[in-house]
């Protein structure tokens, strides 16, 4: 039933999947247990994600299916959700004049579920938002997300920002979006840059050195 | 002639590289707009709402940094006009942003679900008119003060006429020192609109639980985006549509789903189009490498697909440049960033492996940044005459 539950999360098939919760709930299964499977599963839709076999649609499907996934376990009465230790700490924004979140969006996502906790600043924050978050928080990675040039410079004031604040060799900044480029990265000062949101994962398991 | 070395005037050059002949030289068509406010010193604010200082911040860019061959005309009349064509609520410099940043669109779910539905039903009653009343459904549902009524329409309408003499005018003034334009109007194609007006969250949805209902919806708009293509084209005088196409690369959507849904109802619209004697240019944001195939559909030797830069364009040049004009894509970071030599560098090898044979337009990858350094915009439009001549490579 295991191999089943984490198939189908692969699969993207939610028919599957909440049949199999179900059913393993019916059997007494632990629904951390379950919630844990459906993690296994995820993990194969990021792999597909990154090898080009699913796309941003697929992932927001897979998002939909776990958050029905919860639903029924909050639904059954026997799950409670335990806080689990997290590996670390993300700080996620679109920077100063940049409203665009559906990129940064499926980052947080897939640090989540990956095991990060992720603090979303949302859009349009200024450079000195990621570093008081940062330092309030004590997160040591900042991912800054953006769609548009004009930004380049607010990237820029951004890790100017923590350089100042004396924080800069403890957090890690990464950039990603559709703007980046490996010119833009060295422009900002960043550490790293991506156009792909899985790649924010692997670059957050390499900062923060813990899987 | 723009150029002492010119044998073809620019009409002439555009027709060719579209029709896959070899010009006198590349043409360039610099997509120019929030630059030009940057450059000429004008607010965004005053750059969207004034069309006098528009027309004098385009006209210093071109005295200073062009000639360019064609003109890439997107500069709307009004805000409400943008909803026109890409439905999705927007935030606009000097009105609900500072008057220097640039307009931005929000993803929000502005159309329904059912909408798929009334869009079929619509077709059904009246095929070649269901753009209008889509569309103003769309912005009644941006704008708080427009509504889907009577006055809405009066109000949409007029400032659409305004917009149109406003553009002919552009046009014309262009015609006289010898810059043609690329087109007459600029749709998104169906599927991709219904994916803007949805927002991309629910769209991912959709594509799951209903994809028969976009497909039918998207097929069911082709009649009426064909008569206002036509309409606009000839009202215009320009027998070219740009077709936006945001949401369908591998950005977003597989290349199956591209096939099964988005591909359709876009080959149709662009076989009806070039059957009217009108030329598509697609304006393909994202990554296309894996549908580059897919675009071998189209009608070879009649269409124009610029790539905005995620695109591998040398790839393109190799699958797809035998059946389709390619355009682009000097990147944006290198024009914002870079050196005129680095940009030089890139055009030339744009020139060399893209141009060959004809069938290109230089051009930016998407739009010239705001933020692009003059010298740099300068070395792009400067690099057709320095290398895109054909009769001197031999």
């Amino acid at each position: 039933m295991d191999e089943k539950l984490v198939r189908a999360m692969g699969d993207l098939d939610e028919e599957g999947v909440l049949s199999s919760v179900e059913a393993m709930l019916s059997a007494g299964t632990e629904p951390l247990h379950i919630v844990e499977l459906c993690r296994e599963g995820f993990e194969i839709v990021g792999k597909r994600y990154e090898t080009r076999e699913y796309f941003l649609s697929g992932l927001i499907i897979s998002d939909d299916i776990f958050e029905n996934v919860l639903g029924l376990l909050d639904r059954s009465g026997c799950f409670q959700a335990v806080e689990e230790e997290k590996l670390g700490k993300v700080i996620l924004g679109a920077p100063l004049g940049d409203v665009h979140d559906i990129g940064k969006g499926l980052v947080s996502q897939l640090l989540r579920y990956s095991g990060y906790e992720v603090i979303d600043l949302g859009v349009n924050v200024r450079p000195a938002g990621f570093v008081e978050a940062a330092a309030e928080s004590g997160a040591t990675v900042v991912g800054i997300s953006t769609l548009i040039t004009v930004a380049y410079e607010s990237l820029r004031e951004t890790v100017l920002g923590f350089q100042h604040e004396g924080l800069r060799e403890s957090v890690k900044i990464m950039l990603g979006g559709g703007a980046v480029s490996q010119r833009v990265c060295e422009y900002a000062g960043a550490d790293a840059w991506s156009r792909d949101a899985a790649d924010a994962v692997k670059f957050t398991k390499a900062f923060i050195g813990k899987e | 002639m723009l150029h002492p070395g010119d044998t073809m005037t620019s009409e002439e050059r555009l027709q060719a590289v579209i029709n896959l002949q070899v010009p006198d030289r590349v043409p360039s068509c610099p997509f120019i707009y929030y630059f030009s406010a940057f450059y000429a010193g004008i607010s965004v604010h005053e750059l969207w709402s004034q069309p006098g200082k528009y027309r004098l911040a385009m006209d210093r860019c071109y005295r200073d940094l062009g000639p360019w061959d064609v003109y890439y005309p997107v500069n709307p009349l009004r805000p409400e006009l943008y909803t026109f064509i890409m439905p999705m609520k927007a935030k606009w410099p000097g009105i609900d942003l500072p008057p220097d940043s640039i307009c931005q669109l929000l993803e929000e779910e502005i159309m329904k679900a059912e909408d798929y539905r009334w869009i079929s039903e619509l077709a059904q009653r009246i095929p070649k008119l269901t753009y209008i009343p889509f569309f103003m459904r769309m912005i009644s549902r941006a704008w708080d003060d427009i509504g889907e009524d009577p006055r809405g329409y009066a109000f949409i309408l007029s400032r659409l006429v305004a917009h149109l003499a406003n553009w002919r005018y552009e046009f014309e003034l262009m015609k006289k020192r010898g810059v043609t334009t690329l087109y007459g109007f600029l749709p998104e194609a169906a599927f991709d609109t219904f994916s803007l007006a949805r927002g991309f969250l629910e769209f991912a949805r959709d594509l799951k639980k209903r994809p028969e209902e976009i497909a039918a919806a998207a097929d069911d708009l082709t009649e009426g985006y064909l008569f206002i293509c036509r309409l606009v084209c000839f009202l215009m005088g320009i027998k070219r549509i740009e077709i936006f196409v945001h949401r369908s690369s591998t950005d977003f959507i597989s290349p199956e789903t591209f096939r099964k849904l988005s591909l359709p109802s876009l080959k149709a619209l662009v076989e009806k189009l070039v059957a009217a004697g009108i030329a598509p240019i697609l304006h393909c944001d994202g990554n296309w490498d894996m549908n580059l195939e897919a675009l071998r559909e189209l009608p070879a030797g009649h269409c124009v697909i610029q790539f905005d830069g995620p695109t591998d364009i040398f790839l393109a040049k190799q699958v797809i440049g035998d059946r389709v004009c390619i355009m682009g894509d000097v990147p944006s970071d290198i024009l914002a960033l870079g050196s005129p030599m680095e940009v030089d560098e890139y055009c030339h090898r744009l020139i060399e492996e893209v141009g060959r044979g004809g069938g290109y337009i230089m051009g930016a990858g998407c739009e010239i940044p705001p933020n692009a350094r003059a010298e740099n915009v300068k070395a792009m439009l400067d690099s057709v005459t320095k290398y895109g001549y054909y009769d001197r490579e031999g």
